[in-house]
């Protein structure tokens, strides 16, 4: 049995983990690009979301290279996760791939891999592994994971000062590389710890003061960096500090309950969001209008909000921002992600909108001077 | 004088408006519904909202701001589920909050939460409804039950082979002559949202126009809640949205039923639930070799004549099938 599964950001780091672990052979099908992209939009229903035209991309692509079962996650609506596999089996069966689907009913992390070790496929694949091996094999995949995300921050916080356009992402890029190679806990604290210093020792400019943007909105577009066309490097460049809301990690901590110690908890935001939202939409809508007004609330200078286009719940958001963003004072600008979304012109936008923060900023900032004399 | 209630002309307006009616009359309300959608109200809604979405929730903005000066309450409830066990899209949920966050000085939105299609409908939001007019609990109530035995009249209607327009101008007192039964007329059954396909704006009339061309139209609502169940128990995954699963449901019957000629899906553009269920419906269909069927993604820019000649090649098709038989 060879197992796939559809991308989503660096979440095929966790997953390769825990595939290994179950004694399956994983087909991690090629990081998204135009090709699976283009795949996606070929063989998709025309108006579908996005994420749905890039996971079905990946799949092919990895049926490509010999893949015969699938992982996916689901839920119970209301939005259209719940219903991507469906539509998903019947589309590549009429391409000729016949494929044994495993479909975790629930994304709840840990009921998911409950349900997935108990499915007979896996069953029959695991026989040689302990429990034991299982839970090392999970805890590793988590806390290389946890590597990438950690260096993937660190990266936002540095780019704002560099002084050679470009030398955090590639730093970035690298560092991601050799912490995916490590192999055991060893080496990968080791691969850690070098990124960390290489990314610390690049050029800076420590006078700078950048503006400060969070990025919130649908999880895939905003965990996925093809997907959202690079925006986090592309506002470091233009000198912006960036805050992401969504990682993995948090998501899944989220799901088990765990994040509730955090300083900017999912279930925190989605209260603040309360006097703007009465029911929970689904998906991401109500934590994504209460990031806004938790970042405003910080000081934030911006807020960027991601959307697939005809992405349902982020539309409801995206209407209720446009007061958030009046009452709290804080710009907010929705982008929405979408096949023909051409870098050029997002960054054309991205530009007007930091300079827009700019002259917030220095108006801000007279007031007060003036204040003071 | 009488609290005026303000119901668009939009989304489940199409499904519900007897009963919610009959409901705010019997508490001594006026009801005030907007004018059938026309490219003027529809305008009216445009650039209100950021980022792009399905037609139906466009209008919805265009009849709120044509009611919005005429009436004390807009009616606007939160339908989260009109069923046990599924729901409706996220749209519905959100409605009434983007609708304040937009646009905040329209009059007090209504958005209690009905949960009507089975017994779920509670006392107490039934009451939370109500007592805006009728501080007693036991008027209120009967109120209710009253727009309960219209709307159970008003859906009888439907299944007995009317068109939910048509119902609705019947409860209004209006005449209606039921469609002709013309001997070897064609059948074709008619799927998709409600609020789609019998908003005259969005579907470009279409049941007019295929009754012009000689047929008689049947759509989901004609359909026992029994039949569409056991209908979608044959998928793997049990569909969630309301509609959904109507429209699923139904077009599998209707693909099974001999009396049946034609298929027509209408999805609106950039509708969420409608992008994946299409993929479902148009599987079967392609499996079946006497239905004909087709699917039309419709937006604001479907024009009347692009319309005409899907319609007429449509009908050829099905004449030609019969020819062979
Ligand atoms: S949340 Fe948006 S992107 Fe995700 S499934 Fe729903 S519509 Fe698609
Ligand atoms: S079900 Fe489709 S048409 Fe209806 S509101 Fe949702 S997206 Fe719009």
């Amino acid at each position: 049995m060879k197992a796939t599964f559809p991308h989503m950001g660096r979440m095929d780091i966790f997953i390769k983990g825990i595939v290994k672990a179950l004694g399956m052979e994983a087909v991690v099908p090629p990081t998204s690009s135009k090709k699976a992209l283009n795949l996606g939009v070929k063989y998709a229903p025309e108006f579908v979301c996005l994420p749905f035209k890039l996971m079905l991309g990946n799949l092919i692509e990895a049926f490509e290279r010999g893949a015969d079962t699938v992982i996916m996650v689901s839920d119970r609506g209301p939005c259209r996760l719940g219903l991507y596999g469906l539509p998903m089996q019947i589309i590549l069966k009429n391409l000729g791939y016949e494929a044994n689907w495993l479909i975790l009913n629930t994304p709840h992390a840990l009921h998911g891999l409950f349900q997935l070790g108990i499915e007979k496929e896996v069953v029959k694949y695991r026989d040689k592994l302990t429990f034991v091996d299982g839970l090392l094999a999970f805890h590793f995949g988590w806390k290389k994971m946890l590597a990438i995300e950690e260096i993937e921050r660190l990266s936002l916080k540095i780019r704002p000062y560099e002084i050679n356009k470009g030398d955090t992402t590639k730093g970035l890029y690298q560092g991601m590389e050799a912490i995916e190679s490590a192999d055991n806990l060893y080496d990968l604290k080791k691969a850690k710890d070098a990124v960390i210093k290489d990314l610390r020792s690049i050029p800076q400019d420590r006078n700078r003061r950048p503006l400060k943007i969070a990025i919130a909105g649908e999880i895939f577009v905003v965990l996925d960096s093809f997907a959202n066309l690079d925006i986090e490097k592309k506002l470091g460049e233009l000198g912006c500090e960036v805050d992401r809301t969504i990682w993995f990690s948090t998501h899944i901590l989220h799901h088990v309950g765990l994040d509730k110690f955090m300083r900017r908890s999912k279930g925190k935001a989605v209260r603040a969001a309360r006097p703007y939202l009465k029911h929970p939409v689904g998906a991401e809508c109500n934590a994504t209008v209460g990031y806004a007004i938790l970042y405003a609330e910080e000081g934030y200078d911006g807020f960027i909000h991601l959307m697939p286009f005809t992405c349902m719940p982020e539309f409801v958001a995206g209407g209720v921002l446009t007061r958030v963003s009046k009452d709290y004072n804080i710009p907010i600008f929705t982008v929405e992600l979408e096949e023909h979304s051409s870098q050029t012109h997002l960054m054309t936008r991205l530009e007007a909108f930091v300079d827009l923060l700019k002259r917030k900023r220095q108006k801000r900032q007279g007031l007060e001077g003036s204040r003071g004399d | 004088m009488a609290i005026k209630v303000g119901i668009p002309r939009a989304l489940l307006y199409y499904r519900f408006y007897p009963l919610w009616k009959t409901f705010f009359t019997e508490l001594g309300a006026e009801v005030i519904v907007s004018e059938p959608t026309t490219q003027e109200i529809f305008k009216k809604g445009l650039k209100k909202f950021v980022g792009d979405t399905c037609l139906p929730i466009k209008m919805v903005f265009g009849h709120v701001i044509t009611l919005a000066d005429k009436v004390d309450y807009l009616f606007i409830p939160r339908l989260v589920s009109i069923e046990r066990d599924t729901c409706l899209c996220p749209h519905f949920a959100g409605l009434p909050d983007v609708l304040c966050a937009i646009m905040p000085d329209l009059p007090p939105i209504l958005d209690i939460h009905f949960n009507v299609r089975k017994k779920g409908a509670t006392m107490k939001s039934i009451y939370e409804a109500g007592k805006r007019f009728n501080k007693n609990p036991f008027k209120v109530y009967r109120a209710y039950q009253k727009a309960q035995r219209e709307y159970e009249k008003f859906l009888k209607r439907i299944k007995d082979g009317i068109t939910p327009q048509e119902a609705i101008k019947i409860f209004d007192g209006e005449e209606v002559s039921p469609p002709e039964k013309k001997k070897g007329g064609l059948n074709i059954a008619l799927i998709g949202n409600p609020y789609t396909v019998y908003d005259s704006f969005s579907s470009l009339d279409i049941i007019q126009r295929l009754r012009k061309l000689g047929a008689r139209i049947y759509t989901s609502e004609m359909i026992p809640d029994e039949i569409i169940e056991e209908k979608v128990r044959t998928l793997s995954k049990k569909i969630y949205w309301s509609f959904g699963k109507e429209t699923v449901g139904s077009a599998f019957h209707f693909l099974d039923s001999p009396e049946i000629d034609g298929l027509i899906y209408i999805i609106s553009f950039e509708c969420g639930p409608d992008s994946l269920l299409k993929e479902i419906v148009d599987d079967k269909a392609r499996k079946n070799k006497r239905v004909a069927y087709m699917s039309l993604v419709i937006d604001e820019h479907t024009g009347e004549t692009g319309m005409d000649t899907r319609l007429d090649a449509f009908i050829e098709m099905i004449k030609r099938r019969r020819a062979k038989k």
